[in-house]
């Protein structure tokens, strides 16, 4: 469909009383267009207008959430005008959320960091890029052991890939995290525990076929729009899916759910015991399935650990015994019909069922546990397997699987699924990478709570961390306990922080160099969405003033210090580590700015991080491949001489690793017999609860127009119009209790800290009696000021859900 | 403020579509368009974001209305980053 005339018209010739007309004919016509099904229409999102023949689309992922749409991108004279959903993506269909449609405003706010800027004193002075990287590369050669690097789930697969051989390969040090730590960790200790192996085994064609959806502390409504309306969409074709909402308050998705389970926080662990007890005492769990493909497992109370000791079956039934649908409901405030209910559909092996989760099941304190006891219900009652009959785990960053789950970039890991504590994955890691045997240091280095607790705390008082390089994130508006774990860096002149991003943040406030980054189409690039889908773009448009890549950024400082002679950066040849060779076998000075694009880092980077994808049958095909589509779920294996996808692991005849004649084969069982693992767990309370002096629970997330920090979407005019400011979400009771009226400034405190907020009652969300909501999307507004920085014992994910506050009217 | 939405209406009561669309049409702020099977595109003008979240909740909340999707929450113009 083409443009509507009018939407081609100059805005700037308008009077207000057309500008009005004109503004609405284009958001209906924008409306008509998604009602009528098309994809091929076009928005004028940036500058409205002026949209010719001229303008030239390519494909990207969005910038913004795990759920990997692809977007066309529309650039002409150098600049993105214009984004619309790809029809050609499975993921998407051509649809977008409202943040996808205006990601290509995410470029060109006005406060776009354009120079590298050295903190002098109490300002900052700009500094040519040749002087930047020669003080991080001084920093780093002084003391390499307390040189950290803070990554991200928005690393593009080469950047994280780049930022964790620097570490790793070249500084022999292990103390690189990212900020998916905080977000998505949990997910992967459950998916280890469970299976031995991380990822979903299932895909996003499970919503498409599931009889029932199951939401455990989970709003797609809002953070995964497009899917949700996968599922909603069959609903509007007259398709039967059933849907489920657990959560601990009512949101979006709530309102289009046939069921809401009000829990109180970690019900979640109370509520899988009961459906467990239920599928037992009424023998409806799948027996066949169970002896078939899987064995019992409990913490091992005396040797803490993530893999547990194994009980048997009848140990793993009498743990259960105490938790009757009656026991469940005092512990959880779920009804125990809504347990048996629950477990009835469970126990019913006609019906599909797929279980969603992301920070709600995720940024908990048993984190671990409850993402272990959802696959573990699952398992148990057979529902794994069959299209439709899938545990997902949902992401929140666009590469937080690529970059981080895939790429390895936790302080623990190596790519491909390597640790750096196995000797043998040490030594496969030392090969490819070309570095002399003993270089990989055995020892995880520090997490993200550990590395920036060390940060701020004193040297002389043990703070070992020195020194810290952030890329691609915002620490200092998303860590927990702000005021312990990033505020105190104020003054403490011993340690340095250098941002890299495109946006002045929370973090850039206290940073001692800012580099300015260039972002997502501005540069090459490769995602890994929450369905393990490799994804690929190519850069479109230049960025801003002295912008440059942040692997680039990377490169640079590491042959800087090879340049100084500093051994790391040698492989075992005396060769740069990141040495990559033209056509005829020279070196590329990709270290140079005018040299980067000489030549694809990024491909060459890729594939040489390939060699491990195969290490643990999570195999990914040539770049050459992904540029053809539009993204490919792994392992991705040759057949018939083309390269193909895997929609569904561990299933005979849809993955290519399941021996032949095998209907369902765990093949990285942590048992070593093909086993997939099902866990008891106790119900436990959260780490801190309501009391006298701080009555109420408070639970932090996102909503629908802005993501993560908003230090992008608070940029684009029509999401920050939209919803401008954070708010503290009451339940009407209570406000009515505290005197407190819709829109009265109210003080928000807990133990760590305060802020100052509007109060919204009976708003989008409704939180029940006793707990509130606060967005943290605001940096005007800092809830983690507020939340604790208690963490999951296996995954060391703080949890955000569950801090306990007060309030008062201003 | 303006922003259009996607509303999805019942499919077991295509028989009333008219009902709900009549209800929408009683309401000055907001215009109506052509309907694609059980699409309906719509706009909302609103003066501010609380009412313009009301507005969305009220459409959310009649018989007719299964789901409602929003597309665009304003096309207003503004200074970037202000």
């Amino acid at each position: 469909m083409a443009l509507p005339k009018l939407a081609q018209a100059s805005e700037k010739s308008l009077s207000n009383a057309e500008r009005r007309n004109f503004l609405k004919t284009s958001a209906m016509a924008a409306a008509t267009a998604v009602a009528a099904g098309s994809s091929t229409w076009s928005l004028p999102v940036i500058q409205g207008s002026e949209m010719t023949d001229d303008v030239k689309w390519n494909k990207a992922p969005c910038r913004f959430c795990g759920t990997g749409c692809h977007v066309q991108v529309g650039v002409q004279d150098g600049k993105v005008v214009a984004v619309a959903g790809d029809r050609n993506a499975e993921v998407n269909k051509g649809l977008l959320c409202v943040k996808g449609y205006h990601v290509g405003s995410a470029l060109y706010g006005e406060d776009r960091l354009k120079t590298p800027l050295l903190r002098r004193g109490d300002k900052y002075v700009a500094i040519p890029w040749d002087e930047a990287i020669g003080i991080i590369a001084d920093r780093i050669a002084a003391a390499p052991s307390q040189f950290a690097f803070y990554g991200s789930g928005q690393w593009t697969i080469p950047e994280g890939y780049a930022a964790l051989k620097f570490m790793k390969g070249g500084l022999g040090s292990n103390h690189i995290d990212p900020n998916a730590r905080l977000c998505m960790s949990s997910a992967v200790t459950g998916f280890l525990a469970t299976y031995g192996v991380d990822e979903p085994a299932g895909c996003y064609d499970d919503l498409d076929q599931c009889d029932v959806l199951i939401m455990w502390g989970n709003n797609p409504a809002e953070m995964h729009p497009v899917l949700f309306s996968r599922v909603v969409d069959r609903r509007s074709r007259g398709e039967k899916v059933l849907l489920i909402d657990i959560g601990t308050r009512r949101t979006r998705t709530t309102t289009h759910c046939n069921h809401y389970l009000e829990m109180k926080g970690h019900g979640d662990l109370a509520i899988a015991n009961g459906i467990a007890h239920l599928l037992l005492a009424k023998k409806t769990y799948s027996e066949e399935f169970v002896s078939s493909f899987c064995n019992f497992k409990a913490p091992d109370d005396a040797n803490p650990n993530l893999h547990g000791k194994s009980i048997s079956f009848e140990e793993y039934a009498e743990q259960l015994k105490p938790y009757t649908p009656e026991y469940v409901e005092e512990l959880s405030g779920v009804p125990a019909d809504q347990i048996r209910l629950l477990a009835d559909l469970f126990g019913n092996p006609e019906l599909k069922i797929t279980s969603l989760w992301c920070m709600g099941m995720n940024q908990h304190t048993r984190g671990t546990a409850i993402n272990s006891m959802v696959h573990g219900i699952h398992l148990l009652s057979g529902h794994f397997g069959r299209p439709g009959d899938a545990p997902t785990s949902l992401t929140g960053q666009p590469s937080a699987c690529g970059t981080v789950r895939e790429v390895g970039t936790l302080s623990h890991t190596l790519p491909g699924g390597r640790l750096v504590a196995t000797p043998e994955h040490r030594q496969q890691t030392e090969e490819i990478w070309k570095l002399p045997p003993g270089k990989i240091n055995p020892v995880p280095g520090f997490h993200t709570v550990q590395m920036w607790e060390s940060f701020c705390t004193p040297k002389a008082e043990g703070g070992v961390i020195d020194t810290i390089w952030v890329q691609v994130t915002n620490p200092g508006q998303t860590l927990p306990n702000l005021n312990k774990l990033f505020n105190k860096k104020e003054g403490m002149k011993e340690k340095f922080l250098i941002v890299s991003d495109v946006y002045p943040t929370a973090t850039t406030r206290l940073a001692d160099l800012i580099l300015p980054s260039a972002m997502w189409v501005e540069k090459n690039g490769m995602f890994g969405n929450s369905e393990r889908r490799t994804q690929q773009w190519f850069k479109m448009v230049e960025p801003p003033g002295e912008a440059r890549d942040d692997c680039w950024q990377t490169i640079a400082v590491a042959h800087r210090l090879f340049e100084k002679g500093f051994e790391g950066m040698k492989d075992r040849d005396g060769r740069f580590l990141f040495e990559v060779l033209d056509q005829e076998s020279k070196p590329v000075p990709i270290w140079n700015w005018k040299n980067y694009y000489d030549i694809n880092v990024d491909q060459h980077l890729f594939e040489e991080y390939r060699l491990f994808s195969r290490l643990k049958h999570k195999d990914l095909a040539p770049y050459t491949e992904y540029v053809k589509a539009r993204g490919l779920r792994w392992p991705v294996v040759q057949v018939n001489g083309q390269w193909t996808e895997t929609r569904h692991r561990f299933v005979g005849g849809l993955d290519p690793y399941v021996s032949n004649g095998k209907r369902i084969q765990f093949y990285h069982s942590s048992t070593k017999d093909d086993r997939a693992q099902i866990w008891f767990h106790p119900w436990i309370p959260p780490a801190e609860v309501p009391d006298a002096e701080y009555p109420f629970m408070l639970c932090t997330g996102r909503v629908l127009e802005h993501w993560h920090s908003g230090s992008m979407t608070r940029r684009i005019p029509e999401l920050s119009r939209a919803m401008p400011t954070a708010y503290v979400e009451m339940n009407a009771a209570d406000a009515a209790d505290a005197g407190i009226r819709n829109g009265d400034q109210v003080i928000v405190e807990s133990r760590r800290g305060s802020i100052e907020i509007q109060a919204w009652i009976e708003g989008r969300g409704k939180p029940p009696k006793g707990t509130v909501f606060v967005p943290f999307f605001d940096e005007t507004k800092m809830v983690n000021n507020l939340t604790l920085d208690a963490v999951d014992p296996f995954s060391k994910q703080p949890d955000y859900k569950k801090s306990a506050v007060r309030i008062r009217k201003v | 403020m303006i922003a259009s939405l996607v509303a999805t209406l019942k499919q077991e009561e295509a028989s009333s579509f008219e009902n709900t669309l009549n209800q929408l049409r009683e309401r000055t702020e907001i215009e109506i368009g052509q309907i694609y099977g059980v699409r309906l595109p719509l706009t909302i003008e609103a003066e501010s974001t609380e009412e313009l979240e009301m507005w969305t909740q009220w459409v959310q909340g009649l018989n007719g209305i299964l789901h409602v999707d929003i597309i665009f929450a304003s096309f207003e113009p503004s200074v970037v980053g202000e």
